[in-house]
């Protein structure tokens, strides 16, 4: 079975390009309408035509079947009349040996002709038929003449004649009536066995047609089974691919696999626009989330942004206390110092608010190494505050990835937070870049020496609300957020942790440059072809 | 020295021990009664502003008016508060001086049964109508605390001290009080008070403002105030202008900025029409 | 010199120094200023000052333990602590470590010089009014 010849022929890319989800709108369009473009063929359709196949065989048969039992029926009528006609014929000779032999039961052997021959006249018609005209009329004579004999030898019986002529005449009539009789008894046996023969035949093909009807009618059925429900279960088996792929985060629309269109067409554009829906509903929830991040730094960036401006109003007021007695070098000085202070605190503020920022996102290739370092400025208030000491350490020479770097930026933040969260005063954090343990992959861990995560909840950790953090602490959204970033980058987090020891998350990424691979799910063909016309 | 806060189930029986612990610290106390001051401001009787906390009425409050009484004891009790030496017992006082290191939470509980029969007496009900009406009251105060202060009450952590009255006699409470209270860590300093005083200039703008914006937020330091208000983008520099003049001229203000918020759900209202 | 104030001031902003130490020379103070807590503590370790103030977040050593350090070998040195990471936690901490005070960033001269005199003052010494000159 050549599951593979049902698939269309490979075609054009699937229509992923190098912005990835970004360009999903048009990308979903395009799916759908390669879907729409097919030619009907629903599974009811199928249905219908296989209950119709079923019906006509079944119809078939069944004439088919009525015609061979009349026929039998026919047979078996035809039998019992030459049956009559033989037993009558029997007994007529029986008689007439009798006569032969005693000189009794003549009229008998008449009146037993004479029965036989009504049987002939009654049944002409389907002898006739069945027959033949020709055989029928080389019976009748026999019977005639055979009667016409019986009735002379009665004649001449009742004269009582004893003379010559007589007894010659009534030899002569013996002879033939002889002959007849046999002729007579030769047809009918032979009738008999012609008729039984026939009629096993008409009973042997009727049980033929019986039993190659009933098997042809199950034969159909099968088949059409069988291929009705390969449809629908290599369908539905499709679709549970798609739905492991969506669950991982992979958004890329549902591509036609088959030639034609059907119910699961619909549910695959169905599939498609709840996808795009999907990706609105996540791209807010990634705004949304981004902006508590925003708000658990900007704890930390008050408290630094405290420091220029400690400097500034101590210089600013003491520059108002001492104008008048100061020389133009310390005025200088103070007026250069409160503008020094006033760029360190927009340079404070500055980096959140860029992170801040909705940004249109996209793709481009990037320093993973700097991106981290730029993270950790970040979350640098944060770790302060936590007096906490975070390590970075770079594999050098590690391959550019193709990201986006608000998006993972978002990620690593919230990673350390986390962390930083886990870890008591005075511990540390590692964050390390290093080629990951598959080829053509980049990871990045985040080690805190922290609480842990206890082994029975490890597993719902990246699910959507789950939190171990206070009552309107934590969102719970922090993990699962991450984790369909990092999925639509193809990459993975995954999480190693030990209660009191501390936790491990590692995310990794594909190093590739080529944007057409930044997903590793496997691609799913699109035949962007005019359907079949 | 420190301010003490007293936060109970059953107010006689605390204001009792306030009053024994102001005595023995010669500490100014402070109780319900404050609120008689407030009558001629805001045209409301003690008991209407304590109905934010305590509601037995069958509908309640009004969301909006809750929020208005509470904000009026709030301003009261802040105002009428010394800098130290002083112990407040109830008002919700606990609610409103977060971050302030020298006042001391002490929050203290006492059997539901007492409650419930002192209830029963009050307002001529059977014990377990009475039961039900406690739990509902607890139930609304304690949603009014944490929407306007994000603050639970149920919370042990809210509070530094939680003494149960019903395993520590009042003279061990009252021992307790005095000896927490006199740690250095509850004693006051530059940091605190300022804190102390931003809160109550805070309290004190909302009061002004919270008849006319029902949804405004108030943060002040060192007399900047900081005024959040809902509008539409069209009002936005009129309701700007009207807070700063609402403000103008008040003590302890050096500088108003107000930040208007966009009031999304009157522009869907709006929208809509 | 008896009478004047010693005032070792430990702040890792440069500014910070640079700006109070005339502030509290105005009120007649004597103003050692020191931007590494290592060698603010070795200083602390050879004379004793009547008023510290110190930043506490700093890197290395934090001003928390300045404190400690301090109250350990001279409990009359009334220590002020400054801090652009003011919490509650914090400044109770402080206290119960025996801080004399607890200022939050930013502050003006005028506030600190107002508690350099009320620690002055309980050391019994007096400032001279800045305001006279």
């Amino acid at each position: 079975m050549q599951a593979t010849a049902s698939a269309p022929p490979e075609s054009a890319q699937p229509p992923r390009s190098a912005t990835g989800r970004y360009q999903s709108i048009e990308t979903v369009e395009l799916a759908q309408k390669a879907l729409s473009s097919r030619k009907p063929f629903t599974l009811r359709l199928q249905f219908l035509i296989g209950c119709l196949i079923v019906l006509l065989f079944g119809t078939g048969v069944t004439i088919m079947l009525i015609m061979t039992t009349s026929e039998v029926g026919q047979k078996v009528h035809l039998l019992e009349i030459v049956n009559d006609y033989l037993l009558e014929i029997q007994q007529a000779r029986r008689f007439e040996k009798n006569y032969f032999l005693y000189g009794t039961n003549l009229p008998n052997a008449l009146e037993n002709v004479l029965r036989a021959h009504s049987v002939l006249e009654r049944e002409a018609e389907s002898l006739r038929q069945t027959l033949g005209a020709a055989a029928y009329e080389r019976v009748l004579p026999d019977i005639n003449r055979y009667e016409d004999l019986l009735q002379r030898l009665i004649a001449l019986k009742s004269q009582n004649l004893n003379d010559a002529q007589t007894i010659a005449e009534k030899k002569q009539i013996e002879q033939d009536l002889r002959t007849h009789g046999q002729h007579m008894l030769t047809f009918a046996e032979t009738l008999m066995v012609k008729e039984r023969s026939l009629l096993n035949a008409a009973i042997a093909r009727s049980r033929g047609l019986h039993i190659s009807g009933l098997m042809g009618l199950l034969l159909i059925i099968m088949v059409n089974s069988y291929v009705l429900g390969h449809r629908i279960l290599g369908s539905i088996h499709r679709f549970e691919t798609y739905a492991a792929r969506i669950a991982s985060g992979d958004y890329t629309p549902v591509m036609p696999a088959r030639r034609h269109r059907d119910e699961f067409t619909n549910l695959a554009m169905a599939i498609n626009k709840m996808l795009l829906q999907l990706e609105s509903r996540e791209a807010v929830l990634m705004q949304s989330h981004k902006m508590r991040a925003v708000g658990t730094l900007t704890a930390g960036v008050a408290h630094e942004l405290n420091n220029p401006l400690n400097n500034i109003s101590l210089t600013a007021h003491m520059m108002l206390e001492d104008y008048v007695g100061m020389d133009d070098v310390e005025r200088r000085q103070m007026i250069e110092d409160i503008i020094n202070e006033t760029k360190r605190s927009k340079n404070i503020i500055s980096n959140l608010l860029d992170f801040a920022r909705e940004s249109s996102a996209q793709l481009e290739p990037l320093d993973l190494a700097a991106l981290l370092q730029d993270t950790i400025k970040l979350a640098s208030n944060q770790v302060k505050l936590s007096k906490i000491k975070l390590e970075f350490q770079a594999a050098g020479n590690l391959p550019r990835i193709h990201a986006d770097s608000q998006q993972l930026r978002q990620v690593f933040l919230n990673l350390i937070l986390n962390a930083i969260d886990a870890s008591p005063k005075g511990s540390r954090i590692q964050v390390m870049i290093l080629p990951a343990d598959e080829p053509n992959y980049v990871a990045v861990k985040v080690i805190d020496f922290g609480s842990g995560v206890p082994a029975h909840i490890l597993a719902s950790i990246f699910d959507p609300f789950f939190t171990t953090k206070g009552k309107g602490k934590g969102t719970g959204l922090g993990l699962s957020v991450s984790q369909g970033i990092v999925a639509k980058h193809g990459g993975q987090i995954r999480v190693a942790s030990e209660e009191g020891k501390g936790s491990t998350f590692t995310v990794t990424l594909p190093i590739t440059t080529i944007p057409a691979a930044i997903t590793q799910q496997p691609r799913l063909q699109l035949d962007t072809r005019p359907a079949h016309d | 020295m420190a301010i003490i806060i007293i936060a109970a189930d059953r107010y006689q029986p605390a204001f009792e021990i306030a009053r024994q612990t102001a005595e023995r610290l010669n500490y100014q106390c402070f109780g319900r009664d404050l609120l008689n001051a407030a009558e001629a401001r805001y045209k409301l009787k003690a008991d209407q502003l304590l109905q934010a906390f305590h509601d037995y009425s069958m509908l309640g409050l009004s969301r909006r008016q809750r929020t208005r009484y509470l904000a009026y004891v709030q301003e009261q009790t802040l105002s009428a508060l010394p800098e130290d030496r002083a112990v407040c017992c109830g008002l919700g006082a606990h609610l409103y001086v977060r971050g302030v290191s020298h006042v001391v939470k002490i929050r203290l509980v006492s059997d539901v049964k007492l409650q419930v029969e002192e209830l029963a007496k009050e307002v001529g009900a059977t014990p377990a109508r009475a039961q039900k009406l406690l739990v509902r009251s607890a139930k609304r105060r304690r949603r009014l605390a944490i929407d306007q202060l994000h603050l639970d009450e149920d919370d042990p952590s809210t509070f530094d001290m939680v003494l149960n009255l019903d395993q520590i006699e009042p003279a061990e409470a009252l021992n307790a009080i005095c000896e927490t209270a006199s740690y250095r860590k509850f004693q006051p300093m530059t940091y605190s008070l300022q804190c102390l005083r931003d809160l109550v200039l805070s309290a004190r703008v909302r009061a002004l403002l919270i008849e006319q914006y029902p949804e405004v937020r108030v943060r002040s330091e060192h007399g900047t105030v900081v005024v959040e208000i809902a509008a539409l983008k069209r009002e936005k520099q009129k309701k700007a202008e009207a807070v700063k003049q609402a403000l103008a001229g008040h003590p302890g203000i050096n500088y108003v900025e107000v930040h208007v918020i966009r009031d999304i759900f009157r522009q869907a209202v709006e929208s809509f029409r | 010199m008896s009478g004047k104030i010693t005032v070792l001031l430990l702040d890792d902003e440069a500014i910070v120094g640079r700006r109070l130490k005339p502030a509290l020379e105005k009120i007649g103070c004597t103003v050692e200023v020191f931007e590494d807590p290592r060698r603010a503590l070795a200083r602390l370790a050879e004379q004793t000052f009547h008023i510290v103030v110190t930043d506490i977040r700093m890197d290395d050593i934090d001003g928390l333990q300045v404190l400690e350090q301090v109250k350990k070998t001279s409990p009359a040195t009334r220590v002020i602590m400054i801090t652009g990471y003011a919490m509650m936690a914090l400044a109770r901490e402080a206290m119960e470590l025996g801080a004399f005070d607890f200022i939050a960033k930013p502050f003006t001269p005028d506030d600190l010089r107002a508690v350099v005199a009320r620690a002055a003052e309980s050391l019994g010494l007096a400032v001279t009014s800045s305001t006279s000159e």
